[in-house]
C-alpha cells in the first residue's frame, strides 16, 4: 500500500487508498439436515486521487500492479469530478478491540455444533421445520493517505440463526445472535423464539383499519432506510428531503432519540475510523425528537459547510463488497435508543393491534418523503395483550415521520432480536390491510 | 478483446489448479469482469471510473458431499480447494447430494454485438449520460436527478472434471437513475432505466423516454395517495413481468423448495395452480434480450422452459444438483452475479406470455378498480410477494381516471394465480434488470401484457 502512495504522490496532489479482506465460513442447515457449507476470502484495495481540485478513483483485488490500479484512477480524472476538499490529517481515533481469536480459529465442525444446540433444543416441538443458518468472519480494514494517515483494524464475527418455518411457507420465526466470539444460545433466548412460534401459529384475517402496531427490531430496516434517506447530507445539499431547513426543529415524538453509534461494543461491527480515514464518533442525528444533524461523508461536508461525521464508507444499507462502490454518508451504526417500558409492559398496551416481526418490499412507497407501504413476515395479530395468531397478507403503510410522532412506547434495550439493532417500539393508529 | 488462443490459455490454466485434486467431482470457474462506471447527481459529475477485477469460485463433490470455496487471489486457489473438500467432508457425514448428468461440452462463446461499448471512448459515454441527465433536469419542477451509466464486460471460464471447458462472453449496458420533482417542501420521484445485452444499440435516441419520465414525476406532486385495501387490479407489462419474477418465478427456482417438504408438495409438477388465462414461460436463449446467455455456471446449456401452462405447473429451474435431488432434467440456470459468488439458481428471462385483449377491454372489466404501472422492485417469502408500483390510476365505472401513488400490493402465490382473469394482447419485456436473490443478477429480463388480478390487497393510508 505504502508503494502505491509512493507512486501516486508523484502524480496527483494528494492520495489515499484502503485496503479490505474478509475471510468467512458459513453453513445451512434445512430441516434439520446440514445443506451447504462455503468458505470466501475476499479481499480488495480501492485507490482515490487528488488532482488539481478533481478526484479520480480505481480498485482491484490484487495488487499485482500497482502502477496500472494508479494509472486507472489517473485516467479516471478525464470526468472532471470535483474535490474541494482533502484527505484527513492524522488524528487520534478510539482504541478498542473486537477480535476473538476462537472466532478465527472457528471449524466447519465448530460451526456445526453452535447450529446442532439450537437445533437439539426445537427439535420435536415445532410443526413446521427448523432451519439454522451460521457463519463467522474475520475482517481486515486498512487505510493510509498521503498526509500520514495510517489505521488499521482486525475484527471477528460469529452468528447463529435459527429460524422456525410456519408449515407450507417460508415465513419463519428468526432470531438474529451476533458476538464477537462464538457464543451458544441461551435456553431462555430459544425458549423465547419457540413461544413465540407456537403462539403464533393459526393464520389470522383480520381485515384492513387503523391499529396500535408494535415494531421489532427486525422490521426496523424499511423505516430505518427512509430516515436514512431523510437525515442524509447529499438529500440535504440536494434539497430534496423533507427535512432540509428543520435542523433544531422536533420533527417527531420526545420519545425518540436516533443515533449512530459507532462504538456500540456489544455487537460486532464497531469501527474506529470510517472508508475516508476520519475518526468515527458517536453522532445524535434526532434527539428527544429534534433533528440535530444530517450526516456527511467529506465531499458533502465540504458542500454544507459542516465538520466530517466520520459515516464516509463504501457499503450501502445493504452491505456490498467494501471495495468496489464510491463512497457515500452511511450512518452504519443508526440505532433508535432505548426508552422506558418493557417488552411485556408494550404488549400489555395493546388491546388491539399488530406485531411486525419484519418485512418485506422495503422499497415500495417514497421514500426520501419517508412513505412506506410494507408487507410484514410475519405480522402476529395481538388482542388483549395476547398474541392469538398471524396475519394473513398484513400490509402497513404510512410515512415515518407521521408514524415516529405517534409512539405509544419504547422498550428499555437495544437488542439484535431479527438481526437489527433497535428496541421495540409500539405506535398507536397505523393503517393496517389485509384480507 | 480476448481471442480463442488466449481464451484457451485460461482454460488450461484453470485445468491445472484442478487437475490433481483426488475427488469425485471438481470445478473451477475463473472470471474477470471490467466495468465502466460514470455517474451524475444532478448538475454534478459523481463518479468515472473503470476497473477491471477478477476471482475464483471451486466446487468439490466427494462422497456425496458438496462444498465450495471462493477466493480473489490466485495463492489463495490451494486453500480454496482443500477448504472446499473439508466442507465437503464434513457433509458427506450427513447430507449427500449428486449431480444431473449433462453432455461434456468444450465451446468458447464471443460476442457479437452492432454498437460494441469497448469501441465507444469514455468521453462520448459520459456526454450521452450527461446529455440523458440534462434533459431530465431541464423539465418543470425537477429539483434533482441522478443517472449512472454502467458496463459490464465478463468473461467467464468454467472447467470440469468431467471434461467440460467453457468460455463465455457477456456484455450488459444500463443508464439507470431517477428524477425527483419538488413542490412546497413535498417530493416525489420516478425512476428511469434503458439498456440491455445489445451494446450501446438502446442507449442511442431515447430522449423522449426521459422527457416522459420527468413528467410522470411532476404529476405524482399532483396525486394522492392511494387508499389501503381489496382491489381488481390491471398491471401494466412491467408489473405484470415482476409478477412473473417475484411472485411465480422465485418459488419455481428448485433450491427454494428442495429442502422444504411442504412447499414442494404443494408445487408437484402437473398440480393445476392457476387460472386458464396464465402460461408462464422462462427463455434466456432469445439472442438480443437482456437475459440471454447459452452457458450458465455449471457449463450446462440453457433451455427454455415453459413453467405454468394454462395454470398448469409444467417445469421448474434447476442446477445440476436440484436436477438429480428431483429426478427432473437439467435446465442450465445456475447463475452467479460474479467471481465473488457462488451460482445459484436464476431465472433470467421470464414472462406472462400474452392473451387476446385490448387494454379498452381490459379496463372495462376492471369496472372500479386500480391501473398500476411500473416496477418499483418487489421481494418473495415463499408463496407470499409483495412488490410496489411508481405510480397508478384509478379505475372508475370502466374508465381510467386520477393517478394515485405509494401503491404496494402483497398475495399469496397460489391464491393470486387463481385470481387472474384476464391477459392483454400487448407484449413487452423489460430493458435492465437487478434481481437481489443474496446476490445480484443484472441480466433478470422480465416483463408480459396487460394483466387483471382480482382481489387482490393494496398497502396505502
Amino acid at each position: 500500500m505504502k508503494r502505491v502512495l509512493e507512486i501516486a504522490d508523484k502524480l496527483a496532489d494528494e492520495a489515499e487508498i484502503l485496503f479490505l479482506e474478509e475471510k468467512a465460513s458459513s453453513l445451512t442447515i434445512e430441516d434439520s439436515k446440514l445443506r451447504d457449507i462455503e468458505g470466501t476470502i475476499n479481499s480488495g484495495y480501492a485507490l482515490r486521487l487528488i488532482k488539481d481540485g478533481k478526484i479520480g478513483s480505481a480498485f482491484t483485488r490484487n495488487l499485482i500492479n500497482r502502477e496500472e490500479l494508479v494509472k486507472n484512477a489517473l485516467n479516471s480524472l478525464i470526468g472532471n469530478v470535483k474535490a474541494d476538499y482533502s484527505f484527513p490529517e492524522p488524528a487520534k481515533i478510539k482504541e478498542f478491540t473486537q477480535f476473538s481469536k476462537e472466532t478465527e480459529s472457528l471449524t466447519y465442525t465448530g460451526l456445526l455444533d453452535k447450529c446442532n444446540d439450537a437445533i437439539h433444543h426445537f427439535e420435536g416441538k415445532v410443526e413446521g421445520q427448523i432451519n439454522c443458518y451460521s457463519g463467522s468472519g474475520i475482517r481486515t480494514r486498512k487505510i493510509m493517505n498521503t498526509h500520514g494517515v495510517d489505521h488499521v483494524e482486525e475484527s471477528s464475527m460469529f452468528y447463529s440463526v435459527p429460524a422456525l418455518v410456519y408449515p407450507g411457507t417460508h415465513t419463519s420465526i428468526m432470531n438474529i445472535f451476533m458476538t464477537v466470539a462464538p457464543q451458544s444460545l441461551t435456553h431462555t433466548e430459544l425458549q423465547d423464539q419457540l413461544d413465540l412460534y407456537t403462539s403464533s401459529l393459526p393464520e389470522v384475517e383480520i381485515g384492513s383499519s387503523k391499529m396500535k402496531v408494535m415494531f421489532m427490531p427486525g422490521a426496523f430496516t424499511g423505516l430505518i432506510w427512509r430516515l436514512n434517506a431523510g437525515t442524509n447530507g447529499k438529500n440535504f445539499y440536494e434539497k430534496s428531503s423533507p427535512l432540509v431547513n428543520k435542523v433544531g426543529d422536533k420533527i417527531i415524538s420526545d420519545k425518540i432519540t436516533v443515533t449512530n453509534d459507532p462504538f456500540d461494543l456489544e455487537r460486532p461491527g464497531a469501527c474506529a475510523f470510517d472508508d475516508e480515514g476520519v475518526a468515527a464518533r458517536k453522532l445524535d442525528i434526532i434527539k428527544d425528537g429534534v433533528l440535530e444533524t444530517c450526516f456527511v461523508d467529506l465531499d458533502y461536508a465540504d458542500k454544507l459547510n459542516m465538520e466530517p461525521t466520520g459515516t464516509g464508507f463504501r457499503e450501502t444499507l445493504w452491505g456490498e463488497d467494501g471495495v468496489s462502490i464510491p463512497i457515500i454518508p452511511n450512518p452504519k451504526h443508526m440505532r433508535i435508543q432505548p426508552g422506558k417500558e418493557t417488552y411485556k409492559g408494550l404488549l400489555g398496551m395493546m388491546d388491539e393491534g399488530v406485531i411486525a416481526l419484519d418485512m418485506i418490499g422495503y422499497h415500495s412507497g417514497n421514500i426520501l418523503n419517508g412513505d412506506f407501504s410494507m408487507g410484514m413476515n410475519p405480522g402476529l395479530y395481538v388482542k388483549n395483550g395476547e398474541i392469538i395468531g398471524r396475519v394473513k397478507d398484513g400490509m402497513v403503510a404510512g410515512n415515518v415521520y407521521d408514524m415516529l410522532s405517534n409512539v405509544l412506547g419504547v422498550e428499555d434495550r437495544i437488542h439484535d432480536k431479527n438481526g437489527r439493532p433497535h428496541p421495540c417500539v409500539l405506535f398507536d393508529d397505523v393503517a393496517v390491510s389485509a384480507k | 478483446m480476448t481471442n480463442y488462443e488466449d481464451q484457451n490459455k485460461i482454460l488450461d490454466k484453470c485445468q491445472s489448479h484442478i487437475e490433481k485434486a483426488n475427488v469425485d467431482f471438481i470445478d473451477i470457474r475463473y472470471e474477470i469482469k471490467k466495468e465502466i462506471d460514470i455517474g451524475f447527481e444532478s448538475a454534478d459529475i459523481k463518479e468515472v471510473g473503470s476497473n477491471t477485477t477478477d476471482g475464483y469460485v471451486i466446487r468439490v463433490l466427494n462422497n456425496g458431499g458438496f462444498g465450495l470455496s471462493i477466493v480473489t487471489k490466485p495463492d489463495d486457489i490451494p486453500w480454496a480447494i482443500e477448504k472446499a473438500q473439508e466442507a465437503a467432508k464434513v457433509i458427506s457425514t450427513i447430507d449427500r447430494s449428486e449431480l444431473a448428468d449433462v453432455p461434456v461440452v468444450q465451446d468458447i462463446i464471443t460476442l457479437k454485438l452492432e454498437h460494441d461499448p469497448r469501441d465507444v471512448p469514455l468521453e462520448e459515454k459520459m456526454e450521452l449520460t450527461r446529455k440523458y441527465n440534462d434533459i431530465m433536469l431541464a423539465q418543470p419542477e425537477i429539483s434533482s436527478t441522478s443517472l449512472a451509466y454502467s458496463e459490464v464486460y465478463r468473461q467467464k471460464f468454467y472447467v470440469n472434471s468431467e471434461g467440460t471447458r467453457v468460455a463465455e462472453e457477456l456484455m450488459t449496458v444500463s443508464m439507470t437513475g431517477q428524477a425527483v420533482a419538488s413542490r412546497d417542501g413535498i417530493s416525489q420521484n420516478i425512476r428511469v432505466g434503458i439498456g440491455g445485452s445489445t451494446g450501446m444499440k438502446n442507449l442511442y435516441g431515447r430522449d423522449d423516454v426521459f422527457v416522459r419520465r420527468a413528467e410522470i414525476a411532476r404529476e405524482l406532486l399532483d396525486a394522492e395517495p392511494v387508499k389501503g385495501g381489496t382491489y381488481t387490479v390491471l398491471l401494466n407489462s412491467s408489473m405484470t413481468g415482476v409478477f412473473a419474477h417475484e411472485a411465480f418465478g422465485h418459488f419455481s427456482e428448485a433450491d427454494g423448495l428442495e429442502n422444504n417438504k411442504s412447499l414442494r408438495e404443494k408445487m408437484q409438477l402437473g398440480l393445476k395452480l392457476g387460472s386458464d388465462k396464465i402460461t408462464i414461460v422462462a427463455d434466456s436463449t432469445m439472442e438480443g434480450d437482456l437475459g440471454y446467455y447459452q452457458y450458465d455456471d455449471e457449463g450446462v446449456r440453457v433451455k427454455k422452459i415453459t413453467l405454468l401452462d394454462k395454470g398448469i405447473l409444467t417445469g421448474r429451474l434447476h442446477s445440476r444438483k436440484t436436477a438429480a435431488g428431483f429426478g427432473e432434467k437439467y435446465t442450465g440456470h445456475c447463475i452467479a452475479e460474479d467471481y465473488r459468488y457462488s451460482p445459484i439458481i436464476r431465472m433470467g428471462t421470464i414472462f406472462v406470455e400474452a392473451g387476446d385483449k385490448d387494454f379498452d377491454d381490459l379496463v372495462k372489466e376492471v369496472g372500479d378498480g386500480l391501473y398500476i404501472c411500473d416496477a418499483k422492485g418487489g421481494q418473495t417469502v415463499g408463496g407470499n410477494f409483495t412488490f410496489g408500483a411508481q405510480y397508478g390510476y384509478l379505475i372508475k365505472d370502466g374508465k381510467v381516471g386520477p393517478m394515485v401513488r405509494d401503491i404496494n400490493m402483497m398475495g399469496n402465490l397460489f391464491t393470486t394465480l387463481e385470481n387472474i382473469t384476464e391477459v392483454g394482447n400487448d407484449f413487452h419485456l423489460s430493458e435492465r434488470g437487478g434481481c437481489g436473490k443474496g446476490q445480484w443478477n443484472i441480466k433478470s429480463a422480465h416483463g408480459g401484457p396487460h394483466m387483471i388480478i382480482k382481489e387482490t390487497v393494496v398497502g396505502g393510508v
